[in-house]
């Protein structure tokens, strides 16, 4: 890429330089923290969408009438949680069957059996709704001390807190990233402006105002970020393809993750977005920094 | 040369002093009018003042004590964007000409062009002919870090005329110019007044002042001992 021709010959010195591979070098990072982000939302979605089934089990209650009793009360207290979406008892015959290998059936009568089973309680849940499962499982233990829960799915809470806290590192580290770019980006405008001090003085002597000053310094500074950011983009996405598609084939895939069109749109928002903060913030330094020399 | 004592004041400094930082004052007591198309010197000894006094007259440096009225406005009361303006109607050429060496010749004499928002159209003849005439035309692309030091004060000078300022302050313009060129030059200088331009030359040469009599201002010791000198040397 040719070089970009200003009053000011930002690109000779070294602090003007370095912005290139600062803006490079952020970019990259941003990207990468930014995939990390918007791969764990998706994620996260898809893990909340699965069907997620909870059965409780009633340890068996030989009156069928307190059976009854006991099951609605359960059920009344379950469907009044948050995010459950319908609660249905499992029919005593398929109980039964379920049990069956467990059992002499010859030992026993068959209506002595049924009255002998749990009685078990599915439960659905609402992905969309986020349901808290452990305080649900909270209050139906104090409810029914007795009650036992069983998961379908037991990895699954672990799994969605692994990727939201992927995603919440990942979040954090965007904006830091962001956040050191402009910090980093006005310290080496205002460095650039002590160095071109000489020059400065003598546009303005020609009759330039400060905003004139301030867009030579803009301009490099998108120069950079153009520069710069899309070296450390096309790296960032180089880096990103080895890891979704290299870490399976060495057997290191652990959260199944399949970024969808709209997550790579979004990254590639990401260096825009950076270039965006590199120019506002070399403008303002630009200009409170003119402002001291006047 | 009729001195435009008829003619506006554009520049008239009144007990002025000035000091570079908390240093000791290097102007004292400066009282000078400049009228518009006039044309004076400013003659002195090494360290006498007329480097600064030449920086005080373009806004360069602040003055720590007196007046300073230029184009009809007190600095005192101008702001950023009015300092900016009356610096539009400077020219200046320092001693040190100034040039950028990252841009070509043409480019440095179009500087104050570009920046006063000038259209690329004249700014391609403003300063063609601006270089051409210096006999500069075969430089235009190159860098002046490979001209010689005449060469480089010659840009300076096209840099501060092509906008054809109302004042022009020029400090030792013609030290390091070749004969032929100083000629050409000094006509450049004595031609600006007819066109409205106030010239403010600084030199050592007696020679100059010899050829070309003209207004001397004798500066010594950061004061001006004859303010208003209307005879030249050559007439000592």
């Amino acid at each position: 890429m040719a070089a970009i021709e200003l009053d000011l010959p930002l690109d000779e010195t070294p602090a003007s330089r370095f912005l290139v591979w600062f803006a490079g070098g952020l970019t990259y990072l941003a990207v990468l923290f930014a995939a990390a982000t918007i791969f764990a939302q998706g994620t996260l979605q898809r893990l909340q969408e699965r069907p997620r089934l909870v059965t409780i089990a009633l340890p068996a209650i030989e009156d069928p009438a307190e059976a009854d009793r006991q099951l609605s009360a359960l059920r009344a207290l379950i469907e009044s949680f948050p995010g459950v979406a319908w609660t249905a008892p499992v029919a005593q015959d398929e109980v039964a069957r379920l049990f069956e290998p467990l059992v002499d059936r010859a030992q026993g009568e068959e209506g002595r059996l049924k009255r002998m089973l749990p009685h078990l309680l599915d439960i659905r849940l609402l992905p969309s709704a986020e349901p808290d499962l452990p305080e649900l499982l909270r209050q139906i233990r104090l409810a029914f001390p007795n009650a036992l829960a069983d998961n379908t799915d037991p990895d699954l809470t672990t799994e969605e807190e692994l990727t939201r806290r992927i995603r919440a590192l990942g979040a954090t580290a965007t904006v830091l990233s962001f956040l050191l770019v402009i910090i980093g980006v006005a310290v080496l405008t205002r460095t650039s402006l002590d160095l071109h001090n000489e020059t400065v003085d003598l546009l303005r002597l020609l009759g330039a105002p400060d905003r004139y000053v301030a867009r030579q310094f803009e301009r490099y500074a998108a120069f950079a970020a153009l520069r710069g950011g899309s070296g450390g983009f096309a790296l960032a996405l180089l880096t990103i393809l080895g890891l979704l598609y290299g870490a399976p084939a060495l057997g290191l895939s652990g959260i199944p993750i399949a970024p969808r069109p709209l997550d790579w749109v979004l990254l590639a928002a990401v260096p825009p977005a950076i270039a965006l903060a590199v120019v506002v913030s070399a403008r303002v330094a630009a200009v409170v920094g003119l402002r001291r020399l006047s | 040369m009729d001195q435009g004592q008829s003619q506006a004041t554009i520049l008239q400094l009144h007990g002025v002093g000035m000091r570079y930082g908390s240093g000791e004052e290097v102007l004292r007591d400066i009282d000078l009018s400049i009228n518009a198309g006039s044309f004076h010197y400013l003659v002195g000894p090494s360290g006498a003042g007329k480097t600064s006094l030449l920086r005080v007259m373009s806004l360069s440096v602040p003055i720590s004590r007196g007046k300073l009225e230029i184009f009809g406005s007190d600095v005192r009361n101008l702001d950023r964007h009015d300092i900016v303006r009356v610096r539009r109607r400077i020219g200046v050429v320092s001693q040190e000409c100034r040039l950028l060496d990252h841009l070509t010749v043409f480019d440095n004499v179009a500087l104050p062009l570009r920046i006063g928002g000038a259209d690329e159209e004249r700014i391609a003849a403003h300063v063609s002919q601006m270089l051409a005439w210096l006999g500069l035309a075969d430089l235009m692309e190159a860098k002046p870090n490979r001209l010689s030091t005449g060469q480089r004060q010659l840009v300076a000078i096209a840099r501060a005329v092509v906008t054809r300022p109302d004042l022009l302050l020029a400090d030792e313009p013609t030290s390091n110019v070749d004969p032929a060129r100083v000629e050409r030059l000094m006509y450049l200088f004595t031609e600006l007044p007819k066109l409205g331009t106030a010239v403010v030359l600084a030199s050592h040469s007696r020679e100059l002042l010899r050829r070309w009599p003209y207004p001397v201002l004798w500066m010594e010791g950061g004061r001006l001992t004859q303010p208003t000198v209307w005879t030249s040397l050559a007439a000592e």
